[in-house]
Order: C-alpha cells, then structure tokens, then sequence
C-alpha cells in the first residue's frame, strides 16, 4: 500500500473512532438522564397520590386535588396502585397481578423506592408511611415523549456520524495527497536526472521546512556527483595526454635515431634526451601515486609535533636550494608570542611537501617576484598566508584548481603538471585544515592555508 | 592606572591598524582596548524592547574581521590586558562624554586619511566627537592596502 493512502486510512479512522465515541456516549448519557428524570417525576406522583387518596385530611385534601389537576398532567397511560404492608405478608399475588418481579416490592419495603421497567412502561415504587399503616405506592406510565426523543436523537447521531465520517474521509485523502506531492514532485524531477543530464538540480522551495531541506540535500549530492564526474573526466584525458607527451618524444627520439647509423655523439645526445623525458615520466608517476596515497589515507599516516615557524624556515631552504633567484619573505611580524600556538600535530614530511609545492608554485608564476609568507594564530588555529604578485588565475577557473592535471589558461609558458595543488589540498584534508586561494589575474594570488592547533604545552 | 585606548572601528581588517599601532606604542605596558562603533539605535518599540548589546555586536562582527582581531591579540598577548567591543548610540557631544569616562577611557586613537566605511545604515563616525571631547587624540596615519586579491579576507591582516 502507499504511505499516501496508508496515511489517509489513518488519519480517516481515527477521525471515526473519535466520531463514533462521541455520539455513543451522547446517546448513552443523554438516555441515563432521561430514564432518571422520569422515574422521579413518577415518584412525585406517587407521593402526591398517596397524601391525596390515603391520608384523608381534610385540610389538604382540597390543595392537594387542585395540585394534582392544575400541575400534574396525566401521562399517558398512568395508573397508581396501593398495597398495604402487613407483617408476615408477601406481595405474590400483587406481583402476579401487574406482571411485576416481587424483587422490586421488596426494594420498595426495604429501601424506600424502586423503579422497574416492562417494554414502554414505567414503574417507579414508594413507601408511604400514613396514619393508618404503611402502603407501597406504585406509580405506572408510558415514556412516550422519552421513548420518542431517545429515536430521534439516535436518528440524529447515526446521520451525524455517516455525514462527518463521509467528509473526513474525503478530507484525509485530500490532506494525504496535498502532504506528498512535493515528495511526488522530488520523485518525477530525480527520475529524470541521469549520468547525461547531471546539471539538472531540484526545484528549491523558499520555505525551509523538511521537503526544502530534502531538496536541498539532494541538490547538494548532485553537486559533489557533478564535480566527482568531471573530475574523472578531466582526469583521464589529462593523464593520458601529460603520460603520453614524453613517451611520444621517447618514441620519436630512438625511431629517427634508429633510422640510420650515427656517430657516436649523436647517440650521446639522443639517449640523453630519452633519459631527461623518462625521468620526466617518472616524476609524473611518482607524483601521481602520492596523490593517490594522500587521497585515500588508506595508510596510517605518523604524526608528530611540528612546529609551524620552524617548518617554513626549512621550506625557504629547501626553495633557495631548488631556485636561487627566488625572493621568498617570511613575514613573523604578527607570529604569536607564545610558542605553544605555533605547534601542530602531522606529519613533516608532507606538510613540508605540500608548503614547498605552495611556495614554489608562487615564485614560479610570479617569475622570481617577491613571495611573502606570513604566519599567524588565532582561536585553535595557525594560518599561513603565502602571497605573490605574480599572473593570478582567471576568476572562472578558479573552482578548477584542485582537479589533477588541471593547468589555468594563462600559465602556459611555465612548466608543470598541475599535480602539485591537489597534493597540497590531500595533505592539507589529511591534517584536518583548510586551503582557501583568492587571486585577480595578472595581480597576483593569495593562499591562505590554516591547520588546527596540536594543544602541545611547554614542558 | 592602565592605559585605556578607545579606538573606532568600522569593523574592516584595514581599520585594525589602530589597534596594531596601540599595541606597538604600548611596549613594556599592558593596555586595555576599546573598540567603538557608532550606531544610532533603531527607533521600533519591539527593537528596542528587546535590543541585547551582545547580540548587536554579533551582527556586525564578521568572521574575517574577528579572526584577525585574535591574531593581533595573540601577536601582543603580553601588552594587550583587556579587549572589547562597545556601541556608542549617543547623539550629543556629552553622551559621548559620558561613555568615554563609563570605559574609563584615557586616550583616543584616530585614522589620519583612512576613512571609515558605514558598516550599516545607522552607523555614524565617531571621529568628530573624539575631537571635540577633552581627551588626548592621536592620529594614526598608514598606508592604503591596494586592492589585493585578499582584501576583505583574514589574509589582509598580514598586509596592515
């Protein structure tokens, strides 16, 4: 069954079972009331009769007449029966005379009163204690105007009841549809979404409620699917077109070498050039593999103090080793003055790795410009901000940056292969901070990386 | 007494170079800071009924701008003894009075060519008021950080 009906038969049940339970206990309540009321009505009587028709006293026998004429309306059907209460005598022969239980004279003898029902009449009993012995006094009628309400007041309920469980029955399955059709909806729109039409995204409700929320949710999944994609994508013909470059001048090189006999310098030079581009190879390789290692974090990798400040003053050696014309500034104005808020916890080998490709890449763009690198702490954080003024990257290929292999349109002229800020980015995931470039073309780039404090105290 | 410095903010990094100059002038001592802005308060009852300072502030602080703020107070965690943030609502010269001496406030520091930014609609300079008023002013000039990528960004506070 679907939840929509599911849903619906609920919510009609319950509104049936608080119907019916309403108009049951109206039914019985209002009935309770109505057979009471005329059992004391009957017993007024009784007592009125039996003052009247026994006692005798002239003085209020006129009073009582005129009472019973002008206020006491006959009911239909109503008789009054006197018995007189002699010790050592039962009433059998009364009882069989009217048809009534002896139960119920005996009630009356003993309690007081009794009241009795036979089909449509009623019979309600008193003691009356006159001058002249005790009397159980009997009063007999028929409820018709009782019996009458009771039928239309049943009629009522039970049309009542067909006439609201019909509404609420249409109601439940109104409300039911009108609670899933956003579902409905989010169904219909995802169905169509598929690896060719990934740029779809759900219709997002301005209201934030569960269904937006939902929406929402699924747009952002879309989202990371999407880019997941094109990464692949890009990846695949990227590698494949940076793998096959060099071995392409491999293959070039030995065929037109082999093509004839050279001297002995000429296989000098061309073995030298196949080396350079398989060491090239290897580089890639090598790089790539990192990067497949630092992105899955399948291996534990170890991790020990390192002290931020210490690490980029080994950074700037290893860069002066590699690149002597650099002119990298390592910026300590606004270094914190305890040392305890420049300790972090990971591992130095790949925090060097990742800073080294950062710095490295800013004085490569920028052409040997001035590269600073600024160091700062705050809350549970150290941040490194490494700025150059070099050719920046066009606004919209910044989003690109991190995918393997990708290089921005306007770096051509510098070597690369676009392996090194993903790297970075692994490491940087893998200590659990954050890397945040911001860069206007031809300006210069600024990336600001932060990790979070290792909460090591001096000792 | 300590030294207490009260000085305007507009809550932009590049503003912060007042607070990095009175910790830089402030040397061997530990001062107290008092960062002001100047926001005339809404005038709806229900505004006003239920205005919380700290939630004031809250609004107008933003991520960057309080990052830096610990940055710098981490750079001078020795000089720097106290550090706040107040809205003064005032509208004449001695409510601002009233407010420099309630923050016990024993000198100001002022932008010299920096001009502040309206941080919201109701925001207004503090800077004629500190002038006016009896306390030592000092005016702070710095160079204007070019437009560089990080403006804007926790990264400009290595800029100031």
């Amino acid at each position: 069954m679907k939840t929509q009906t599911k849903i619906a038969l609920i919510f009609f049940l319950i509104s049936l079972a608080t119907i019916v339970l309403l108009g049951v206990s109206v039914y019985f309540f209002i009935s309770r009331y109505s057979f009471t009321d005329f059992y004391k009505r009957l017993e007024i009587r009784g007592v009125v009769t039996a003052k009247a028709e026994l006692d005798h006293e002239e003085a209020s026998q006129a009073v009582l007449q005129e009472v019973r004429a002008l206020h006491l309306e006959k009911l239909p059907e109503e008789k009054e029966y006197f018995f007189r209460i002699e010790p050592g005598v039962t009433f059998g022969k009364a009882a069989e005379e009217l048809d009534l239980p002896l139960s119920f004279f005996n009630s009356v003898v003993e309690t007081g009163s009794g009241t009795h029902q036979a089909g449509d009449i009623f019979f309600a009993g008193i003691r009356h204690t006159g001058k002249d012995g005790n009397y159980v006094v009997i009063v007999s009628a028929a409820n018709h105007f009782g019996t009458q309400l009771m039928t239309y007041l049943r009629n009522i309920l039970i049309a009542g009841i067909i006439t609201a469980s019909a509404f609420a029955l249409f109601v439940s399955f109104v409300f039911s549809r009108q609670v899933f059709t956003p579902v409905r909806k989010i169904t219909d729109r995802v169905k169509e979404i598929s690896s060719q039409n990934l740029h779809m995204r759900l219709e997002q409700s301005k209201v934030n409620d569960e269904i937006g929320g939902l929406a929402v949710t699924f747009n952002n999944v879309l989202d990371r699917l999407e880019t997941a994609f094109e990464t692949q994508n890009n990846f695949i013909s990227n590698a494949s077109h940076e793998l096959s470059t060099p071995l392409t001048t491999i293959i070039g090189e030995a065929e037109v070498t082999l093509s004839k006999t050279r001297t002995q310098q000429e296989y000098t030079d061309s073995l030298s050039t196949i080396l350079s581009e398989a060491e090239r190879l290897e580089k890639i390789t090598k790089s790539l593999l990192f990067l497949a290692q630092t992105g899955f974090a399948g291996k534990a990798q170890k991790f020990d103090k390192v002290r931020m400040d210490q690490l980029l003053w080994d950074v700037k050696e290893t860069i002066d080793k590699i690149n002597s014309k650099n002119k990298v500034h390592i910026n300590t104005s606004l270094m914190p003055e305890s040392p305890e808020q420049l300790k972090i916890k990971g591992n130095e080998q790949l925090l060097h790795l990742a800073l080294t490709n950062l710095v490295s890449n800013a004085c490569k763009y920028s052409n040997n410009q001035p590269v600073t690198v600024s160091i700062g702490t705050f809350d549970d954080k150290v941040i490194v901000v490494i700025k150059d003024t070099g050719v920046g990257i066009p606004e919209a290929e910044l989003k690109f940056i991190y995918d393997p292999f990708f290089r921005a349109s306007n770096v051509t002229e510098y070597e690369g292969y676009g392996i090194g800020l993903p790297l970075t980015r692994n490491i940087v995931r893998l200590h659990e901070g954050e890397i945040q470039v911001s860069s206007q073309l031809n300006k210069g780039t600024t990336v600001q990386v932060s990790f979070p404090l290792g909460h090591y105290t001096l000792s | 007494m300590k030294r207490t410095v009260l000085i305007p903010t507009d809550f932009t990094i590049e503003s912060l170079n007042l607070l990095k100059y009175a910790a830089q002038s402030a040397e061997s001592e530990s001062i107290n800071l008092v960062l002001a802005h100047g926001l005339h308060l809404s005038d709806s009852i229900f505004d006003l009924l239920f205005f919380s300072r700290t939630e004031t502030v809250e609004k107008l602080l933003n991520e960057d701008f309080e990052a830096a703020g610990k940055i710098l107070r981490n750079k001078y965690a020795s000089r720097i003894n106290s550090f706040r943030i107040e809205i003064f609502s005032g509208f004449t010269q001695s409510a601002f009075q009233n407010f420099l001496s309630g923050n016990r406030v024993t000198e100001i520091l002022l932008p010299k060519t920096y001009s502040f930014k309206a941080v919201t609609q109701r925001s207004f300079d503090l800077a004629p008021f500190a002038r006016a008023s009896k306390y030592p002013v000092k005016e702070v000039d710095w160079q204007a950080i070019p437009n560089a990528p990080e403006k804007n960004k926790l990264a400009e506070v290595f800029l100031i």
